[in-house]
């Protein structure tokens, strides 16, 4: 949330250091910080959940509810290491609409507002009409830029996201910020492709002295970029000083990128190449995608190459995703469906968002797939158990893995009494191993987003914040702070 | 810190930027950050509302080459083949329904970093080709200097100034060869990598040595960035020889001379692309060949069947507006199109195989654009045709008449049943209140579609049920017309000066990359009296959009500062 005066004062003074004999300038992140690093993992699921599955029992020793697929099954050898909280409104999303546009949104247009916590204003005017903006930074963003440390990472974050739709459910989880002139969301990149993403994270596996070279090389013409940017920059006007910073903030960390050593880290697998690896965009290889961009996101952080990331599942309205790798648990996954249910699109084929649609008749699909989510979701937190951190404590211990959702029921639209989960212990900031319920529903009072957020903006250890987004929906929520 | 947000009572106005961010509240720390209000015209009178000042103009951002612009550029500038470009920056359609870069981070300056070098690579495989010259020895250095003049003017789209030469020379001579100790190959790969990295080619802003001249508040571009202007316009790719020429030499001032510039770039075979860009992004067809079809109820449908719509389209539009009369009601009723074998299958056209394009005459129920296979399967479902879809495509991008997103609590649609057809599914949503204020107008659009299926296949019944193509537009023209088939809807359409003004519009959101503004009123205006004047040929409408105030001139920028 720093103005562009700052950053490129900051900017600047770090090419005159780059400009001498290009040295390495890796680790110095990690040397520059005594404690162990938190990271903060956010995993979104547009489509996921409904409150038919909360955990039995009561605050400690829940289970998952005694169903055929029990969505929550799968987090229980977690029990100790989560937080289930149930009840958690986006009432900002829902505000926002109601005052705009004098109706509560649906619940496909919320991306923008699930982690900025802000209420916002008409945004981008995506053709769909669905032209909503919080005009706030997501959490992760803010995060990432308030992040004690965090400047000195080689990627101030990793955004992540799996096989996009198009129109208005293509909205992004991640802001930076305001949207650019009013209009475009201020999003950052997102990375579709684990291939690359390894390429990006640990250098091709070129060798040392290849790497060196080249690196030489790219910051040779990237700090000559640099330098006609930053001469254009005073003559333009204020809309285009905010273009060419957002470019040398990009340049800037680029640089710090091309700066970063993995000596010493574990290198996760790339996945391999393969026939039947067509790209990042096929369906038929999201469990494949999904599970290696976990690997890289668990890697990367291990290395202090980042400690901050999102994972975006999908979008809220993608009829693009089909499940037919979940043929084994039911057929129907696998056929045509010739049945009576569509989904409001007219679509019949066995999306989520279909499905999420269809929350009654289509309930046991429903459940199969949530809990495949929360299966990835779950082998996320076991890959950060089983990685360890520099003093040999698992990556969880420093870790905060939240999964959230944004629909409780997707052919209503409705977007409270939604169930999070808060995973790791964030470096001893959380009071995890219990399930928190409150009352919600469309008439009911539950948790707002913007409490949790909070927590976490402080339980990551940057500076102190009485609300995130928008102060009306209170301070952070302390019952999960130890 | 209490942080509010203001001027939600402005909602309806485009562009309003009055708001302030909601903060995040620290105790001691920094607050939210202001976001500068921009004092443009658009915050004030609404382009509807403004009078037709003809010597208003609107501003004029800086922006990034589309990636098709860029992919076009390259190939021209140095006939490479493609580099990757999928981690480009990400383009919207928000804004305008037209892409546009949204912004450059991280992950966007590497990937335009390794497409430059891996083009540069490439290109200096042959490096006197590259340079016109010998590098080596004593001449190594006036070779790099005239091929920075040369290449470096097609680069930027303007001639370098003298501080640039010396920059990129010294760039050469003190980083490269000296400091990184690069041989000749090397450094004059590195150093064609730097210009491809440049922000003076990334960028459509070109400020070349020659001077925009400023009368009040109004710029009038400089030649060079008017060259890039029509060129990006008209070709979706950088000026040729002769536009830079022209620039060059003062022969791009006066209105009759960028005519003649427009009439001679229309001609070129470079125009098939603005056209068939245009045509796929305003019909959304950018994502056909992906579409996912029911494979049991579509076995015909692929993705190569997707590409071949998609082709379809592109060779009919670009033969209508580029080798025909060009005029709009040709291109919503004409029957003259291209197909290949799968497409001729679909048609119901015989005598047609392989993939290979031939010209056809469509069969008699299909009318134009309309009724083209892409069109229909772009805006359908995956089981079935869908009147919501097309309706709400119909009403939004070719009456201008933006939908709101449906409220909570919207019932699904009933499921699928012998006895009822898609229009008996569709009427309940046009009954109930509040469905009803959208799919009355949206649906009965739509139905007039109901012939075709999901991937645009002609159907006499859907099962064993009849079909009712018969509809209603609301509102068009401030009447509400009826009619009954395709052929009739498309009658209603042709002869709507709404849909002329939208269409209008939406040419102009694709030529300036804006929305229409305030300041654009007068230069709209009569490129529209232009459009009427010629029945309706698009080519005028191009040709006048070029030549207006809105597009030789811009606004001065809050906070801009000049030599």
């Amino acid at each position: 949330m720093s103005s562009f005066r700052v950053s490129r004062r900051a900017l600047l003074s770090g090419l005159g250091v780059s400009a001498g004999l290009l040295p390495l300038l890796g680790g110095e992140g990690r040397a520059a910080s005594p404690t162990k690093p938190t990271r903060l993992i956010i995993m979104a699921v547009p489509n996921g959940d409904t409150k038919d599955y909360l955990p039995q029992g009561g605050e400690t020793g829940w289970l998952a509810q005694p169903m055929a697929f029990s969505p929550l099954k799968p987090l229980e050898p977690f029990r100790d290491k989560i937080l289930v909280l149930g009840g958690v409104d986006v009432q900002n999303g829902a505000d926002t609409a109601q005052a705009v546009k004098g109706t509560s949104i649906g619940g496909h247009a919320i991306l923008p507002f699930l982690l900025t916590g802000a209420r916002g204003k008409p945004g981008p005017a995506i053709p769909d009409g669905w032209n909503l903006s919080s005009g706030h930074a997501s959490v992760d963003q803010y995060v990432a830029a308030n992040l004690p440390g965090g400047e000195t990472l080689p990627f101030p974050s990793l955004v992540l996201r799996t096989l996009r739709a198009q129109g208005y459910g293509d909205q992004p989880l991640s802001y930076a910020g305001p949207c650019l002139d009013g209009r475009t969301h201020n999003a950052p990149s997102s990375r579709d492709d684990p291939r690359a993403l390894f390429d990006d994270l640990f250098g091709k596996g070129l060798s040392d002295s290849e790497l060196k070279r080249i690196r030489a090389q790219k910051k040779s013409i990237l700090d000559f970029t640099a330098g006609q940017l930053s001469s254009l920059f005073p003559k333009v006007g204020t809309e285009n000083k905010r273009r060419i910073q957002d470019h040398l903030d990009g340049i800037a960390a680029l640089e710090r990128q091309l700066s970063s050593v993995t000596d010493g880290c574990t290198l996760p697998t790339p996945l391999a190449e393969s026939e039947d690896y067509v790209s990042a965009f096929d369906n038929a290889q999201l469990p494949v995608v999904i599970r290696s961009q976990m690997d890289m996101v668990v890697a990367a952080m291990a290395c202090d190459l980042t400690r901050v990331s999102t994972l975006l599942c999908s979008s809220s309205n993608n009829n693009s995703i089909t499940y037919r790798f979940l043929a084994d648990k039911d057929a129907r996954f696998n056929a045509e469906f010739g049945g009576g249910e569509t989904g409001g699109s007219g679509n019949k084929l066995f999306n989520h968002h279909t499905i999420a649609h269809n929350a009654g008749s289509l309930h046991g699909l429903k459940n199969i797939l949530d809990q495949w989510y929360f299966e990835q979701y779950a082998y996320l937190l076991k890959k950060l158990s089983e990685t360890t951190d520099a003093d040999g404590a698992p990556m969880l211990d420093s870790t905060l893995v939240l999964y959230c959702n944004m629909q409780a029921t997707g052919g209503e639209h409705q977007t409270k009494d939604l169930l999070w989960v808060l995973g790791g212990n964030c470096n001893g900031h959380l009071r995890s191993g219990r399930f928190l319920r409150w009352a919600s529903g469309m008439q009911g009072q539950g948790t707002p987003t913007n409490r949790i957020l909070a927590a976490i903006v402080n339980a990551m250890g940057c500076p102190h914040v009485d609300h995130f987004g928008d102060p009306d929906y209170g301070g952070e929520l302390s019952t999960i702070l130890a | 810190m209490i942080t509010r947000i203001v001027g939600i009572a402005c909602a309806a106005t485009l562009g309003c930027t009055a708001y302030i961010e909601g903060g995040v509240g620290t105790t001691g720390g920094p607050g939210p950050v202001p976001v500068p209000s921009t004092p443009s015209t658009e915050a004030g009178t609404s382009f509807e509302d403004a009078p037709a000042d003809p010597l208003s103009a609107s501003g004029l951002p800086i922006r990034l080459l589309t990636r098709v612009e860029y992919e076009n550029t390259v190939v021209e500038l140095l006939g490479s083949k493609l580099p990757a470009t999928s981690l480009f920056p990400a383009e919207s359609q928000a804004e305008t329904g037209f892409s546009k870069v949204q912004k450059v981070d991280q992950v966007g300056v590497a990937a335009y970093l390794d497409a430059a070098l891996t083009l540069a690579e490439e290109a200096s495989r042959d490096l006197t080709g590259l340079l016109g010259c010998d590098p080596t020895g004593a001449s190594e250095g006036a070779c790099v200097q005239s091929f920075l003049g040369s290449f470096g003017r097609r680069a930027f789209r303007r001639p370098l100034r003298a501080e640039e030469l010396a920059q990129h020379a010294s760039f050469y001579q003190d980083v490269l060869r000296s400091e990184l100790g690069l041989g000749v190959p090397e450094a004059v790969e590195l150093l064609l990598a730097a210009l491809l990295e440049s922000p003076h080619f990334l960028y459509r802003w070109e400020q070349g040595p020659l001077p925009s001249v400023r009368a009040g508040e109004v710029f009038k571009l400089n030649p060079h960035h008017l060259a890039s202007q029509l060129s990006y316009f008209l070709w979706a790719s950088m000026p040729d020889e002769p536009l830079l020429a022209a620039a060059d030499t003062g022969q791009l001032e006066t209105a009759p001379q960028v005519e003649q510039q427009v009439r001679r770039m229309l001609a070129d075979k470079k125009a098939e692309r603005t056209v068939a860009v245009f045509h796929e992004q305003w019909l959304g067809l950018t994502t056909l060949p992906k579409l996912g079809k029911s494979p049991g109820l579509y076995p015909a449908w692929s993705s190569a069947l997707g590409s071949a719509m998609a082709e379809e389209v592109r060779r009919f539009t670009t033969n209508v507006v580029l080798r025909g009369d060009g005029r709009w009601a040709t291109l919503l009723t004409s029957r003259a199109s291209f197909v290949n074998g799968p497409l001729a299958e679909l048609y119901g056209i015989a005598g047609v195989s392989g993939p290979d394009f031939v010209a056809r005459e469509l069969p008699g129920e299909r009318v134009g654009l309309l009724t083209l296979a892409g069109f229909l399967s772009a805006h359908s479902g995956e089981t079935e045709g869908s009147p919501i879809f097309c309706g709400k495509f119909l009403r939004e991008r070719l009456l201008c008449d933006p939908m709101a997103p449906p409220p909570d609590g919207i019932p699904d649609l009933p499921p699928p049943a012998a006895n009822l057809s898609i229009r008996d599914r569709h009427l309940e949503h046009a009954e109930v209140s509040p469905c009803k204020d959208c799919h009355l107008r949206m649906d009965f659009i739509g139905f007039g579609l109901d012939n075709f299926d999901a991937i645009g296949a002609y159907q006499r019944q859907e099962g064993q049920l009849p079909i009712d193509a018969s509809g209603q537009v609301y509102g068009l023209d401030g009447e509400s017309p009826t009619f009954n088939g395709p052929s009739e809807l498309v009658l209603l359409l042709t002869q709507s000066e709404q849909v002329r003004q939208c269409l209008a519009k939406e040419w102009f959101r694709y030529a300036f990359a804006r929305k229409e503004a305030a300041g654009d009123r007068a230069s709209f205006d009569n490129a529209f009296a232009a459009f009427a004047k010629s029945d309706y040929d698009i080519r005028e409408l191009l040709v006048a959009f070029a030549q207006s105030r809105s597009f030789t001139h811009r606004t001065i920028d809050a906070g801009e500062v000049f030599e």
